[in-house]
């Protein structure tokens, strides 16, 4: 090894960290070569130096200055906490704090429910004058709850009314999903989001119900019916309601759906099932068949037979 | 190691009543560690009184931190590498502001750039001259201080402190090899400016 690589490996060489091979070859070369013996011995003695600096002592004001600082930091942390928690004269503001921002939030929650409430007054009014609903062997019947509710003015009452006239529907209808449920109760009071929802889902039954109801006809009964060709469908269809009496007939269509809409005598709702098996496959169907007394709401949701 | 299982128990013990609002327990672990903390302070920036500065801010600070302290690490390992980091900072500082030529009365043989002053053309008595004749101690202070940060650093905590080889690795949070190529080069550099101060060593 030459002295360029040994003088480079000596710092190496005395922590002992160099490879064995690399030890035996720095060796030989010491032996022979007192530049680099020199350079050792320089290296150990500067190393030596070094490790007998002498320790300096402390003073022995900086351990009580340093308690000193530490105590009134403790104090000053210690004073904070009592003057939030201290019994009277701050636990009272703070609760009185508290009941501020609760009634802050709860008036926030009041103010965002607003619009829906005013929505919900006028479907419910008209709902309230009809006889409930009822779907035979279909679960419960919250018909109860309905009745309980005179056409009253409170907001409050017609919140609740929404929520009993949804559940009421729940049970009712045919609902494959119960999220399209959920969702549909909040969409309940505005009318217009619902159709659009519907239009674009493929309605579930009880949402037709809502529909029906909101726009002040007395029941619900919906089908679902997949059809081969959709215009000569809804002529069918259009014709079918006009002879059987139906009013308000109403059509919606997309491209592959369409809704109609019409008002029809409830003794005909068989009729109109009947003529509709003809004209399409029916699916689905919500609401009942019974002949009732007046005029139920009719929907039809049309869908194009996939091919 | 016994002695070192010892310590960290002993300090776990009063680090515990500090957490839980003790403020007299951490006088117990102020005058188990100042020496220690001084003397890596002051052999880091080589000036006595700044250094007590430092001691006491760590000290301060260690205990505003104390709740945090979760015993992963041994308790006097963090409590020096607060010192380190503050002695480290202080250096950033003072460099600086150019303060080096304070410094001098520690280290009269630099000039403010931190050079050696070798011979001077003239007849006049050589800084080096004035040199062999002071305390072999300050020559050598001296001379760490013409070091950069990161190789004191470690030439102070391994061979004045005597700490191993993984301990400084924590603390400066550097790997183990960087830990010993810096001390290999801060060895070289202390050697070299010892020789041009004194000649032979």
């Amino acid at each position: 090894m030459e002295c360029g690589e040994v003088q480079k490996r000596l710092s190496a060489y005395i922590e002992k960290i160099v490879s064995p091979k690399q030890k035996a070859l720095i060796d030989a070369h010491l032996k022979g070569c007192k530049r680099c013996k020199q350079a050792l011995a320089d290296l150990k003695k500067a190393v030596e130096y070094v490790q007998k600096l002498e320790e300096v002592e402390p003073p022995a004001w900086l351990a009580q200055k340093v308690m000193a600082q530490v105590r009134s930091e403790a104090e000053a942390k210690r004073g904070i906490w009592q003057r939030l928690f201290s019994p009277f004269h701050i636990k009272i503001p703070l609760e009185a704090l508290a009941l501020i921002f609760i009634a802050v939030g709860t008036i926030y929650v009041f103010k965002a429910m607003q619009p829906e409430m005013k929505l919900a007054q006028a479907p419910i009014v008209t709902k309230e004058t009809a006889p409930p609903v009822l779907a035979p062997g279909k679960g419960e019947v919250h018909k109860l709850a309905e009745d309980k509710h005179p056409p009253a003015e409170p907001v409050e009452r017609f919140r609740y009314a929404d929520k009993e006239k949804s559940r009421e529907q729940k049970s009712i209808g045919l609902a494959k999903a119960p999220v399209e449920m959920a969702k549909r109760e909040e969409a309940a009071p505005s009318t217009g989001v619902v159709a659009k929802d519907e239009l674009e889902r493929g309605a579930v039954s009880s949402v037709a119900s809502e529909k029906a109801v909101a726009e002040g006809a007395v029941e619900a009964v919906n089908f679902m019916v997949n059809v081969k060709e959709m215009e000569p469908a809804i002529q069918d269809i259009e014709e079918t309601l006009q002879q059987l009496g139906g009013r308000k007939i109403k059509t919606e269509s997309l491209r592959d759906k369409a809704v109609i809409n019409a008002e029809i005598d409830s003794r005909q709702v068989k009729e109109l099932f009947n003529q509709l098996n003809i004209i399409g496959e029916v699916q689905e169907q919500g609401g009942t068949m019974e002949a009732g007394e007046g005029e139920v709401g009719i929907r039809i949701d049309l869908e194009k037979t996939p091919r | 190691m016994r002695e070192k299982k010892q310590t960290r128990d002993e300090d776990l013990e009063f680090v515990a009543s500090c957490q839980a609002g003790e403020v007299d327990a951490f006088e117990v672990l102020v005058r188990r560690h100042q020496k220690r903390m001084l003397n890596i302070a002051y052999r880091t920036i080589g000036n006595y009184d700044e250094a007590c500065e430092i001691v006491q801010d760590a000290f301060i600070s260690a205990y505003k931190n104390i709740k945090g302290f979760q015993g992963k690490a041994k308790f006097s390992t963090w409590l020096y590498t607060i010192v380190i980091n503050l002695s480290r900072n202080r250096l950033k500082q003072l460099k600086t502001r150019r303060y080096r030529e304070a410094y001098s009365t520690d280290n009269p043989i630099m000039t403010p750039d931190g050079e050696i002053k070798g011979d001077p053309p003239s007849g006049e008595p050589s800084a080096l001259d004035r040199l062999e004749a002071r305390d072999i101690q300050q020559t050598v202070q001296g001379c760490i201080n013409t070091l950069d940060t990161e190789f004191r650093e470690v030439l102070v905590l391994r061979d004045i402190q005597g700490f191993s080889y993984d301990e400084i690795s924590a603390m400066l949070k550097v790997p183990e090899g960087t830990v010993k190529s810096r001390l290999f080069r801060a060895r070289e550099g202390v050697k070299d400016c010892l020789k041009k101060a004194r000649g032979d060593l």
